[in-house]
């Protein structure tokens, strides 16, 4: 079992193969050994890695993708994603932001990838009103600009 | 009385639960780090990114140069070099960029696949007329000899791509200072000029050592200067010849208005010039050209004989080569 410590002091005990997934623990343990200490998490807290760890524990057992193989360095840009998956990522934006947060940090490429599809499939076919509304981004551009820049450019109608 | 009335108010449990909901979320989509914002990216398509990219002035300026970067185009605001791979995915987010100075050297070169061509010359023509000037232009319409299928069309798709065809070389004329526009008769008088081979052009070392040394004279001798710029012509439908149905009517290409419309071409290298030799289409570039303030005109007349050429009338011209095949 592995001990891992979050940003808000909750401990969790692991099963080494479950958190494996996670090349950042799994470089960590190589280099560390067996250890009673906690490994600590300061960017994770409890919440999400509660969610990480649902992830893990789903993949448990399937084959590690390799550590080297980036999946945008292999041209996978589509959208499609797997039906469990689609359903562990429905959660509120924040906690879709977190996830891939922390995805990041502990260097789990196959989450970090679902949750970038994820957040592109939200995206995908919007205007860009629709995206600052459903982000919460507010339009900068002063009027003259955001004219200067759509002036004879209604490159979305040319088809 | 004021006392016992904040003490009463702070008794209200409402407040500052409102306040709470009030609450913007604690993280963002512009809060993600970069490198997370250009994988979510990667996963776009090109109208997505551009959508993306106009929402804020923070995503405007971070996603449009690398995109283009990866585009294969790294200065974009001197230099853009098209072809068939990466025109497709680099107009879109061009066509957002803002160009406040000249461009140095912009050269296009038609996709393989002729299904896409009108789509991409019609993109181009809004591309160029979102530029001040540009110094050196070339297109080619190389990669998409022969067009089959524009010469099997009917007459109502032939005038509808003639005129997308027409106002393209209209912004070009107007924004451009030097030009050289490289096997267009199949592309646009395909049906009449078609006399089958392989395009049929100036000799390349020749062509290649001429552009060179135009491209390399821009800029040197007359300034851009302030050239009035007129709208284009006229509008222009975006049939796919090969879609428009066969009711469908298209008035036939405008002439330039002579007179009144401001050209900026100075030097103009026209290969196999079918342009020249329908007779109405060829009235239109007759006035294309002579509208021009050219001072070194190269048309390679090929195998055909244009009489049509006789009549340019091109005051300030110093240079005339018209050579045969």
């Amino acid at each position: 079992m592995v001990l891992l410590l979050t940003s808000d002091n909750e401990m969790f005990s692991v099963a080494e193969d479950v958190i494996k997934r996670s090349a950042y623990i799994k470089n960590m343990l190589e280099d560390v050994g067996e250890s009673d200490l906690p490994i600590p998490l300061p960017n994770v807290e409890s919440n999400v890695l509660v969610k990480i760890l649902e992830y893990c524990e789903h993949y448990r057992g399937e084959p590690l993708p390799a550590s080297d193989v980036d999946p945008a360095e292999i041209g996978d840009r589509s959208l499609d994603i797997a039906d469990w998956d689609q359903k562990y990522m429905a959660v509120d934006q924040e906690m879709l932001f977190e996830i891939i947060l922390a995805a990041n940090y502990l260097d789990i490429k196959s989450l970090l990838d679902v949750g970038c599809k994820t957040v592109a499939k939200m995206m995908k076919g919007k205007s860009s009103e629709e995206i600052r509304t459903l982000f919460n981004i507010a339009n900068d551009f002063t009027p003259e600009e955001e004219a200067q820049i759509r002036k004879e450019n209604a490159w979305a109608e040319c088809r | 009385m004021y006392d016992s009335l904040w003490k009463a108010l702070k008794k209200l449990p409402l407040l500052p639960r409102r306040l709470n909901y009030a609450k913007a979320p604690a993280l963002r989509f512009l809060d993600l780090p970069e490198d997370i914002v250009y994988e979510i990216v990667h996963h776009l398509d090109i109208r997505s990114l551009c959508n993306l990219s106009l929402t804020c002035r923070q995503l405007y300026l971070s996603l449009l140069i690398p995109h283009l970067h990866q585009q294969k185009l790294p200065d974009p605001f001197r230099e853009i070099h098209l072809n068939g791979d990466n025109c497709t995915a680099a107009i879109p987010a061009l066509r957002l960029l803002l160009y406040d100075s000249p461009i140095k050297a912009f050269t296009w070169r038609a996709g393989h696949d002729p299904r896409t061509l009108v789509r991409e010359v019609e993109q181009l023509r809004r591309l160029i007329a979102r530029m001040s000037a540009i110094e050196y232009l070339e297109l080619d319409f190389s990669n998409n000899w022969p067009a089959n299928e524009f010469r099997h069309g009917h007459e109502n798709g032939y005038w509808a791509w003639v005129r997308l065809a027409t106002n393209l070389l209209h912004v070009v004329a107007q924004r451009c200072r030097v030009v050289v526009v490289t096997n267009h008769y199949q592309v646009l008088v395909p049906w009449v000029t078609f006399i089958g081979g392989v395009p049929y052009n100036l000799d390349p070392p020749l062509l290649a050592r001429m552009c060179a040394e135009w491209r390399a004279s821009a800029g040197e001798a007359e300034a851009l200067g302030s050239t009035k710029l007129m709208k284009s012509p006229s509008k222009i439908s975006l049939s796919h010849p090969d879609n428009a149905p066969a009711s469908a009517t298209f008035p036939q290409p405008f002439p330039p208005e002579k007179g009144s419309t401001v050209y900026a071409t100075r030097r103009l290298i026209v290969n196999d010039p079918g342009l020249f030799q329908r007779s109405l289409f060829g009235e239109w570039a007759l006035d294309w050209v002579s509208n021009m303030p050219l001072t070194h005109l190269v048309i390679h007349q090929g195998r055909m004989r244009l009489p049509l050429l006789r009549q340019l009338r091109l005051p300030r011209l110093t240079s005339l080569v018209i050579s045969h095949g």
